[in-house]
């Protein structure tokens, strides 16, 4: 056991390489209490002099006076998830970093340099990397108001308080390895200290350089090698789930495992007309691959219906754009159960709607979000046309975000308005075609994104290189053309809905129906339009399935499916009687369905007829087997008479023809007594043994 | 060999896990031992020979690092991975380039008293012609039970030149210890990756005998009270014997010896006693059953039954009381076989006692079954007994019931720090304290 080094000096290594990093995550994460607990710890750390023994329980209190503190810091100022990229989902940086932080300032404690610089020097490097993996984009200090005073350049920010952080952890160690000794450094000792110290710069500056000479090959071989598996389940790949809503990132390549649900039905829509296209969710910006929503979304909470039941709201004609009356036309969609999402797929032209939810906000750029939606009760939109191809109308005028385009393609972009010569048409509409045409005649609808290499931007890539690739890449293009030729737009995504249902009751969106397009302001008309830059005969004249046996079947197991939908959303909303209906008709519409075919009915009607004959056969065997069981009864009670009687030895069991042979073995028997027995045995074998008749 | 013992040799080496970084629970002389321990240990103390502690504390952090780095490919922790790279470049090279490569002899004590202070000499001899730097000896504790109060450490070592290195050690427990081979580390320059030089075989074994305070007065019932210089009185050789009484007759008295007057009277056998049958002869029985909870077997070590420490002390005290006189002790201990040790009239032997005593492990079973064998084989020469228990229930007590039905007077020492009434008359209940910090000096 080593004894106590001297008294703070590990107080103040720690502090020299936890404090940098700690004011670094602080900053980053907007967490000031972190910076200032650390403080805090440190100095309590240095309060006795010599410190604390290094024990069991010791150690134990430690980290339980870490957690205690990181828990309540946490509740008490929770983490903005949104500051951070997609690995914060898992490593949460506002429990481990704090928690790493707390513990190495109160390491110092127990006097132990090596434990103090190990732990604080583990903590700083978590910290900085997982602490401060964020979106630099979006770091504007709330809570660190006083960051605001300063132009604050996060990247160097990072890289100071790292660089303070490590030569910390250097010092630190080089003291716990040679602070031991009495004998000081000598000279040629400090210098080839320093020499090493400047061969790691060296080293790090020539790193650097390659790095970036060969980063392009580098990163694309970490694509390669992360594409086997890792980016599949961060494009939300989940198996047979759809997400909507989830911010498009264009970047990596189309999930390979997708086709394989693409008939999978996620929604089905009762109506008179197909409800066309289903906006979920919109986005404005785009940048370096990914389109954002803006982080403030304008939206209003319109709570305007009675509540029914206590604990739930019952919301009936919500959401309103015009009025508040129903529309002529309305569809009711039911969602699948694989359907993910708080955001209502809706038409874009919808002007009323009919759900159930605790609480429901509308944006302004029309898309509806919804906590505790009650999504077996289904929900209806209204329209006042039936056309499935409409844009939301709002906002007008619409917002600068729907123009801004991103720097580094602004060129690229400008020289395709250039060559269309878009700005030289009279008017939008004009545009929108010259555009459509664009995409229709020079570039292909494929499924095999294999995403950018790195360095490039998407869009460019498949406008310039590629010129093949799935909707989002073309609803991007035709967006951001568009917003070069001064034309607002906005990127939609959701589903298509057009396919019809063979019992012609409904309509059907699948995996493969999700969609992106384009809702483009025409300023001419001063109204919103729906662009699709996509090939026209994918999504909305979709290919009807193969007449055949499999596909039929298909389509009556989906149609049981609405059945059953509409049955619970019946009941979810309430309306009791219209439930019954359902459910008496459903399974009229079932029988028919099965024994009105010319195969089906003839099956089943012989299957029906011989699972009867079955059961009828069991019914039979069944009563024969009570008789058989009376007449052992009997028998047995004979055995246990003669045994009464002491004509049979106790304990055995005889069969009834060795009793037979028994019996007639026994002189001492009357014979009419014996008669009697053996008649009795004889009748017994015959029921008991005859045959079953079948 | 066959092959069956060579795989038992290396498993058993395996379990014991490394020479420099040792686990209680891998201690021989288990019943079980765990593999998985043995391989934890084993990984530790691989990785504890080429990094230091600080090393040990960031190496996870980094691979953490290098593995978040390559999937958040836009994470800004990516601009570490070559400072990383450039530190560990360094820190590897410089090492090489000076790495020690000495001749070491290493002068170290067979025997410490626990509790004293020691010193372990190196002399060092640098064969290169370049320096070595941030040299270390022996930077590992050579068991928990110790504490390095000054450590042989050297800064610089010219090319060609020697030295002599000192390291100061407190060696807290007893024990019997297996020293590791002599080692000397360079650290040179950060301190992250240590390059080695070992010795020749040298691994030794240190033995710590229990610490013990001597004792001035032991009293011996039966009438016999020793003086304080421990001296038994002892008839000489041709003079008549004077008789004393009469007792119960033993197995193994002499047939000649019977009184048969009394006898008749008394109605069994009885023997005279003469002067030269006083006590020539102590047994001196150690209990070493303690109970520890099946949990925590696994991390109690040594430092944890102070009980037990205090009967070994209080052993190895009488046990130097009695050697210092003319009778010969009889010590009976178990720890986990029976040893039973003979020492006294100056014999010279008491070295070998605190041996023995020093490796006594506590025994999770009563021992006084074992012991009984051993102790009842031949007490006919036993006048005395000092038995020290450190627990008192029915088996015990049977024990010593038995050993006063042979005949032999009994001088019975409880250990005990719990307050749990008042012992049984002639016992005498003694805390561990006391005999540790040296209280206790008569019995």
């Amino acid at each position: 056991m080593q004894t106590p080094d001297h008294p703070r000096e590990s107080v103040l290594l720690s502090a020299l390489i936890l404090l940098p990093a700690a004011f670094c995550f602080a900053a980053m994460a907007d967490l000031p209490h972190a910076l200032v607990i650390t403080l805090v710890l440190l100095g309590f750390s240095g309060l006795r002099r010599q410190g604390w023994p290094l024990s069991d329980r010791g150690l134990i209190y430690t980290v339980v006076t870490a957690a205690v503190l990181t828990t309540f810091s946490n509740y008490l100022v929770p983490l903005k998830m949104e500051r951070f990229n997609f690995m914060a989902l898992f490593s949460r940086p506002g429990l481990t970093v704090p928690f790493l932080l707390y513990l190495g300032a109160l390491a110092p404690g127990f006097r132990r340099r090596s434990l103090a610089v190990g732990v604080a020097g583990a903590a700083a490097l978590f910290a900085f990397t997982i602490g401060c993996d964020v979106r630099f984009e979006r770091l504007q200090p709330e809570r660190m108001q006083f960051l605001l005073f300063f132009p604050v350049n996060f990247k160097l920010l990072y890289a100071l308080t790292a660089t303070l952080s490590g030569t910390g952890i250097l010092f630190g160690s080089r003291l716990c390895g040679a602070g031991r000794t009495r004998q000081p450094a000598g000279r040629v000792h400090i210098v080839l200290l320093l020499a090493a110290f400047i061969g790691i710069l060296l080293l790090t500056i020539a790193e650097f350089r390659l790095y970036h000479r060969y980063e392009d090959t580098l990163r694309n071989w970490e694509n390669r090698l992360l594409r086997l598996g890792v980016r599949r389940f961060y494009r939300g790949g989940q198996p047979g789930i759809l997400r909507f809503g989830s911010t498009p990132n264009l970047n990596i390549g189309f999930p390979p495992h997708a086709s394989r649900f693409e008939r999978q039905v996620v929604l089905r829509a009762v109506g008179t007309a197909p409800p066309g296209y289903l906006r979920t969710a919109t986005f404005g910006s785009y940048h370096g691959g990914r389109w954002i929503q803006p982080p403030e979304l304008d939206r209003q909470d319109t709570m305007e219906a009675a509540a029914n039941a206590p604990g739930t709201f019952f919301a009936d004609q919500l959401y309103k754009v015009s009025r508040l009356e129903p529309a002529e036309n309305a569809w009711t969609f039911y969602l699948d159960s694989r359907v993910r999402s708080e955001k209502l797929p809706i038409p874009g032209h919808t002007v009323s709607l009919r759900f159930i939810a605790e609480q429901a906000a509308i944006a302004e750029d029309g898309s509806i979000e919804l906590t505790g939606l009650a999504r077996e009760g289904g929900y209806t939109a209204y329209a006042d046309t039936p056309s499935g191809i409409e844009a939301y109308p709002l906002p007008d005028p619409p917002p600068e975000e729907y123009s801004r385009l991103p720097e580094n393609l602004v060129p690229e972009l400008e020289k395709n308005v250039r060559q269309l010569d878009l700005k030289n048409l009279p008017d939008d509409s004009s545009r929108f075609a010259r555009v459509l045409a664009f995409f229709r005649d020079n570039f292909e609808y494929a499924l095999d994104w294999p995403g950018t290499p790195h360095g490039d931007d998407p869009v460019q890539y498949f406008l310039t290189t590629r010129r093949r690739a799935h909707c989002e890449l073309f609803a991007s293009g035709l967006a951001l053309l568009l917003r070069a030729a001064g034309i607002p737009t906005r990127y939609v995504t959701g589903l298509v809905c057009f396919e019809r249902h063979p019992s012609n009751r409904y309509y059907l969106a699948r995996v493969a129906n999700s969609h992106a397009w384009v809702e483009a302001f025409d300023r001419d008309r001063k109204t919103w339009v729906l662009l699709d830059a996509t090939p026209a005969s994918v999504n909305v004249s979709p290919p009807l399935p193969d007449d055949n046996w499999r596909n039929a079947l298909d389509s009556q197991i989906d149609s049981l499916a609405l059945f059953w939908a509409e049955l619970i959303a019946n009941l979810r909303s309430g309306r009791v009687a219209n439930a019954i209906m359902i459910l008496l008709i459903g399974t009229g519409r079932l029988f028919g369905a099965i024994f009105l075919t010319p195969v089906g009915g003839i099956l089943l009607a012989a299957a029906l007829v011989f699972g009867i004959h079955l059961e009828l056969r069991r019914l039979r065997r069944r009563r024969a087997d009570a008789d058989r069981r009376k007449v052992q009864a009997e028998f047995l009670r004979l055995c246990r008479r003669l045994r009464h009687e002491k004509l049979l030895a106790r304990g055995t069991e005889p069969t009834a023809a060795e009793l037979i042979r028994q019996i007639e073995e026994m002189p001492e028997l009357p014979p009419e007594r014996r008669r009697k027995l053996l008649e009795f045995l004889y009748d017994y074998l015959v029921r008991r043994y005859r045959p079953r008749r079948s | 060999m066959s092959l069956e013992s060579v795989i038992q040799k290396k498993l058993c080496r395996f379990l014991d896990g490394p020479e420099t970084f040792r686990l209680a629970a891998l201690r021989r002389g288990r019943r079980y031992r765990s593999s998985t321990l043995a391989l934890l240990a084993w990984t530790i103390g691989m990785f504890r020979l080429f990094l230091s502690p600080v090393a040990l504390a960031l190496l996870p952090v980094v691979i953490l690092a290098v593995g978040y780095a390559s999937i958040a490919m836009d994470a800004p922790m990516r601009a570490m991975l070559p400072v990383f790279l450039a530190v560990g470049v360094v820190e590897l090279v410089s090492g090489f380039l000076f790495r020690p490569i000495l001749e070491i002899q290493r002068r170290l004590p067979e025997r410490v008293r626990a509790g004293s202070t020691f010193h372990v000499v190196y002399q060092i001899h640098n064969r290169r012609r370049r320096p070595a730097w941030d040299l270390r000896a022996d930077p590992y504790p050579f068991a928990a039970g110790f504490q390095l109060e000054e450590p042989a450490a050297l800064t610089e070592l010219p090319g060609g030149a020697a030295a002599v290195l000192e390291s100061r050690i407190t060696a807290a427990g007893r024990g019997r210890y297996r020293v590791y081979r002599s080692r000397v580390e360079s650290v040179f320059p950060f301190h992250l990756i240590k390059w080695a030089c070992r010795g020749p075989r040298d691994a030794a074994e240190l033995i710590v005998y229990p610490a013990f305070h001597p004792l001035t007065s032991v009293e011996l019932p039966v009438g016999m009270r020793t003086r304080s210089t421990g001296v038994l009185n002892y008839s000489k050789v041709g003079e008549s014997p004077e008789l004393l009484g009469v007792r119960d007759y033993r197995d193994g008295d002499d047939m000649r010896r019977i009184d048969w007057p009394g006898s008749a009277r008394m109605g069994n056998f009885v023997v005279k006693e003469f002067e030269e049958d006083q006590i020539r002869r102590v047994a001196l029985i150690t209990d070493t059953a303690v109970s520890r909870p099946g949990f925590w077997s696994l991390r109690r070590t040594r430092r944890h039954f102070p009980e037990l420490e205090a009967a070994l002390s209080l052993t190895a005290a009488l046990a130097e009381y009695f050697s210092r006189g003319e009778a010969v002790v009889d010590i009976f201990a178990v720890g986990p076989e029976v040893y039973h040790l003979e020492t006294g009239r100056h014999t010279g032997s008491f070295d070998s006692v605190c041996d023995i005593l020093s490796g006594i492990e506590p025994s999770d079973h009563p021992v006084f079954e074992k012991l009984a064998p051993e102790v009842f084989r031949d007490l006919s020469d036993t006048g005395g007994a000092v038995v020290i228990l450190l627990a008192d229930d029915p088996e015990r007590r049977s024990f010593l019931k038995r050993l006063q039905r042979s005949g032999v007077s009994l001088r019975v020492a409880l250990i005990t720090d719990r307050g749990a009434g008042e012992p049984p008359t002639g016992w005498t209940a003694v805390s561990p304290a006391s005999i540790l910090n040296g209280q206790l000096r008569e019995l």
